[in-house]
């Protein structure tokens, strides 16, 4: 028999900086995983969905709403910085004090941060892509003043 | 109070495809009128945009360039109409049209430029239309609002010239360009800047161009793939984006019809193919591979749900699919090829799908219209089921084909399964740790191929070209085989009455984050309901017949300070002394043998008219230590007797002690610095001789621990012995002992 638990990392980057790595899951604690430190940070993720149809893969984290946590994700939503969380599964009544070696990888989700909301202590971040499902954004480019001036009238 | 509202299966068969009719069924796109009247552009209509690539003499579109500028200008004898468009043919670099791919109208007439990033052709905008000395002769009601020009940066641009006669109604139609390699980009299968017919390579031009989904997010290497599918079975993009509309919206149902589904996998975003393909990409047919089995073992309870496709869905219909046929020597146009099962709905119903905007194949529209018959024929139910997680939650992806497996028992010693093959079409992961994973029946026959696969491979259309229905050929001025290149003719910006940037555009400044955050610290009034809290106001001394005060500049507001004894083991809260008028600047209090083991308390109450007592909240002034029995106080004692006994030189006592190292902080039992109100910070240490023998510090032969300071202890140059029962008290330059007890 055994008991699975499962823990979560989140990591911001852009294409050459990892700003901050966290994870959830041991408390108080600085762990490593794949060579690099993650420092805790009781954060929580809503399922993660993949799918064909149009919207609904969206992700929630909720996080404590501190000082450091808004300077971040503030930094990540105006920039369009990106957020990766993985989701691990592993034996609890093994280690607790650091990521075990034979952890199972059964989730994960790169976006970016489409919108922060929370109250004064905590945050709820949704995690996606600017991949709009309405409005109009193709082409790309329209006609305007610049482009063609005033234009023929027939 | 949450409610969960669990996605309705029945959305599904809408959403895996199995049903999609098109709501509105209309003329085909490439069903254009070739003798309109020439339209022109309208500020904020999108810019078009011409992808497509001509390869083995199949390709290609036929556009209708809308003008941006016009000059009409007439002969004064002839009257004879010279009219001159300046038109935008496409977004991007295309290459070089040649003369026999222009039109006005149904004809190959006029003179022609082409540029890029600049206006075409060197006249200027205007109506030019005066008097006439023919007599009889047509009054030419043409535009005088004639455009001034533009920048036209990144467009290729077409510039028309012709003349009329006298009472020609040609003048007005509308002007067209085959275009048989459209707009140039970065190809994704070979890396070449070029023209392009595969609709990934068009697919990834919008996102990027949009800044829709950044480059992170797009799954490069599933986008190959897909354009490798696209491209071994031929099905192509030859169309004009010319539509503005919702890109997510775009990519999947225009996906649809290259039998592409668009997935977002781990966050990233990809087209995957709808078929199961070999490895060289092209539509596998024989015996599938199944990435994973669920049986019994993964599934949570309650965590089979099955829905049968509806009647509807499921009968038999015939698809019109339309295409354009597009010659390489002509002008193209729409058609239609039916598809449907040998007897099953030869004559209908009918369900109609218009490729004809990009679809030049007919077998490309053929297998589409096979993929979605043999779905609708052979896909029977879609299936949900909820399982624990594993290694799979993580390597299973939407279009993964996988199988369910499970025991069903309706008869001892006779159990049957639920055995069928299903693609993956959505993937929920819950906090719970369980996964939802929706299915749809994937059909295979007795050699485990796939029947939708093998219905799409091997349908073909026709093959057959119609006669494109032309029987006049004398209005053509340019020969229909003539290659010559247009003029690459043009004039730089600005150009005529172009404007300029500055006038076009209106640019903000940027300012940085630190610009715009507070910078003065928060500037309101003061309030004395707003002191801060300073718990360490009591002057004094607390032995019994001491007094403590509290100054009024302390306590500065007109209220009162009451006095309280707690008792150091139970906490009980007394009153001792309510002082509501200070004496000589203090709100004083005489310590009494009655508060001997308790602490004292001085509580402020400012006075608030507001409230039933007439003064507001408390608040804590200070706190002593607890006022002791009895207090002795030996400085610094540092004994010179030999003799331990002798009570005359040597400090005989041993009992509890306290050491303060000031008013208020005491050392702990293990030498740490304390408030001395905190329980931990008066040790029981028991006191006992120490005396000098040989200029050597002992501890005597009584029980219990000795201490000093670092001091006293250097002075004394004492023994290892000596040390090793000593307790180490920090640095201090002196020390009191206070006598606990009563003796």
């Amino acid at each position: 028999m055994s008991n699975r638990s499962q823990s979560q990392f989140l990591r911001i980057f852009d294409t050459s900086t990892t700003y901050v790595r966290w994870q959830s899951y041991y408390v108080n604690q600085t762990v490593t995983l794949n060579s690099n430190s993650w420092s805790f940070m009781p954060f929580s993720v809503n399922g993660i969905t993949e799918s064909a149809a149009a919207g609904g893969q969206d992700l929630e984290i909720q996080i404590p709403a501190t000082n450091s946590v808004v300077s971040y994700v503030n930094s990540a939503i105006n920039l369009s910085r990106f957020v990766e969380v993985q989701i691990y599964e592993f034996n609890s009544i093994g280690a607790q004090d650091a990521p075990q070696s034979s952890q199972t990888l059964i989730a994960e989700f790169t976006g970016q941060i489409q919108s922060i909301s929370g109250t004064f202590t905590r945050l709820e971040l949704r995690l996606g892509s600017a991949l709009a499902p309405v409005g109009a954004q193709v082409p790309p480019r329209k006609y305007n003043s610049y482009l063609i001036g005033a234009p023929l009238r027939i | 109070m949450t409610i969960k509202i669990a996605d309705p299966l029945g959305l599904l068969v809408a959403q895996n495809g199995v049903s999609d009719a098109p709501a509105v069924e209309a003329a085909a796109a490439a069903a254009k009128s070739l003798t309109s009247p020439q339209q022109a552009a309208s500020i904020g209509e999108p810019v078009p945009i011409v992808f497509c690539r001509q390869v083995s003499g199949n390709g290609g579109v036929f556009v209708s360039p809308r003008a941006t500028e016009a000059r009409y200008e007439n002969d004064e004898d002839t009257n004879e109409l010279t009219v001159s468009l300046m038109l935008v043919l496409s977004e991007g670099s295309l290459p070089t049209l040649p003369i026999k791919d222009v039109f006005k109208g149904a004809c190959r007439q006029g003179t022609w430029a082409q540029t890029y990033d600049r206006r075409a052709g060197t006249w200027t905008p205007g109506n030019h239309i005066g008097t006439t000395t023919l007599s009889g002769a047509t009054v030419w009601d043409c535009p005088f609002y004639c455009g001034t020009s533009g920048r036209y940066d990144n467009m290729t641009t077409l510039s028309y010239v012709n003349t009329f006669d006298d009472a020609d109604t040609r003048w007005n139609q509308q002007v067209h360009a085959f275009v048989r390699n459209g707009m140039q980009v970065t190809r994704i299968l070979d890396d070449t800047l070029g023209p392009s017919n595969n609709f990934i390579d068009l697919a990834l031009y919008l996102i990027r161009q949009s800044s829709q989904i950044a480059e992170t997010l797009i799954d490069t290497t599933s986008m190959t793939a897909a354009a490798n599918f696209t491209n071994t079975n031929s099905f192509f993009y030859n169309g004009e984006f010319t539509e503005s509309t919702n890109l997510q919206d775009w990519l999947t149902t225009t996906g649809d019809y290259f039998l592409l589904r668009l997935i977002q996998s781990k966050g990233k975003y990809s087209f995957k193919p709808r078929l199961p393909v070999n490895t060289d990409h092209t539509i596998k047919t024989d015996k599938i591979d199944f990435a994973f089995t669920f049986t019994e073992e993964h599934l949570l309870p309650d965590g089979f749900e099955i829905e049968y496709i509806p009647l509807p869905d499921r009968q038999n219909i015939a698809y019109d699919m339309m295409f354009r046929q597009q010659p390489d020597a002509d002008i193209g146009f729409a058609r239609s090829t039916q598809v449907f099962f040998d007897g099953l709905a030869d004559s209908g119903p009918y369900e109609q799908h218009d490729l004809s905007s990009f679809c030049t194949y007919e077998d490309h529209a053929v297998k589409v219209a096979a993929y979605k018959l043999a779905r609708r024929r052979h896909v029977t139910h879609t299936l949900r089921i909820t399982v624990r997680p594993g290694t799979y939650s993580n390597t299973l992806e939407i279009g993964d084909i996988c199988r369910v497996r499970l025991r069903r028992e309706t008869a001892v010693g006779n159990p049957e399964f639920h055995d069928f093959m299903y693609e993956i079409e959505r993937i929920e992961k819950t906090t719970g740790g369980a996964c939802v994973f929706t299915l749809t029946h994937f059909p295979i026959d007795n050699q485990q191929r796939s029947v939708v696969a093998r219905i799409v491979d091997a349908a073909a259309g026709a093959g057959e070209s119609l006669n494109v229905g032309r029987s006049d050929f004398t209005c053509d001025e340019n020969d229909s085989d003539d290659d010559t290149a247009l003029a690459n003719q043009g004039v730089d910006a600005p150009s005529f009455d172009s404007p300029s940037l500055a006038s076009t555009t209106a640019e903000l400044d940027v300012l940085d984050i630190e610009d715009i955050q507070p910078i003065e610290p928060e500037d309101n009034p003061d309030d004395d309901l707003e002191e801060t809290q300073d718990l360490d106001l009591i002057s004094g001394t607390y032995d019994p017949g001491d007094e403590l005060d509290i100054s009024t500049n302390d306590f500065s507001c007109d209220g009162q300070v009451q006095w309280f004894r707690i008792d150091k083991d139970t906490g009980e809260k007394t009153v001792i002394k309510t002082v509501t008028e200070p004496i000589d600047g203090n709100y004083s209090l005489s310590i009494t043998t009655a508060d001997i083991d308790h602490y004292i308390r001085a509580e402020g109450r400012c006075k608030d008219p507001s409230t039933a007592s007439g003064f507001g909240a408390p608040r804590l002034l200070g706190e002593t230590s607890v006022v002791p029995t009895n207090t002795r106080v030996y400085s610094n004692t540092v004994q010179t007797s030999s003799d331990p006994d002798d009570t005359s030189t040597h400090l005989s006592y041993q009992g509890p002690a306290e050491i303060r190292i000031s008013p208020t902080k005491c050392i702990s039992c293990t030498g740490s610095t304390k408030n001395c109100s905190e329980s931990n910070a008066r040790p029981t240490y028991q006191i006992t001789n120490y005396y000098r023998t040989q200029n050597t510090c002992q501890v005597s032969s009584h029980s219990g621990f000795a201490f000093t300071d670092k001091v006293a202890a250097e002075s004394c140059n004492v023994s290892d012995n000596w040390k090793a029962t000593a307790i180490d008290i920090p640095t201090l330059v002196s020390y009191e002992l206070y006598r606990t007890d009563s003796c």
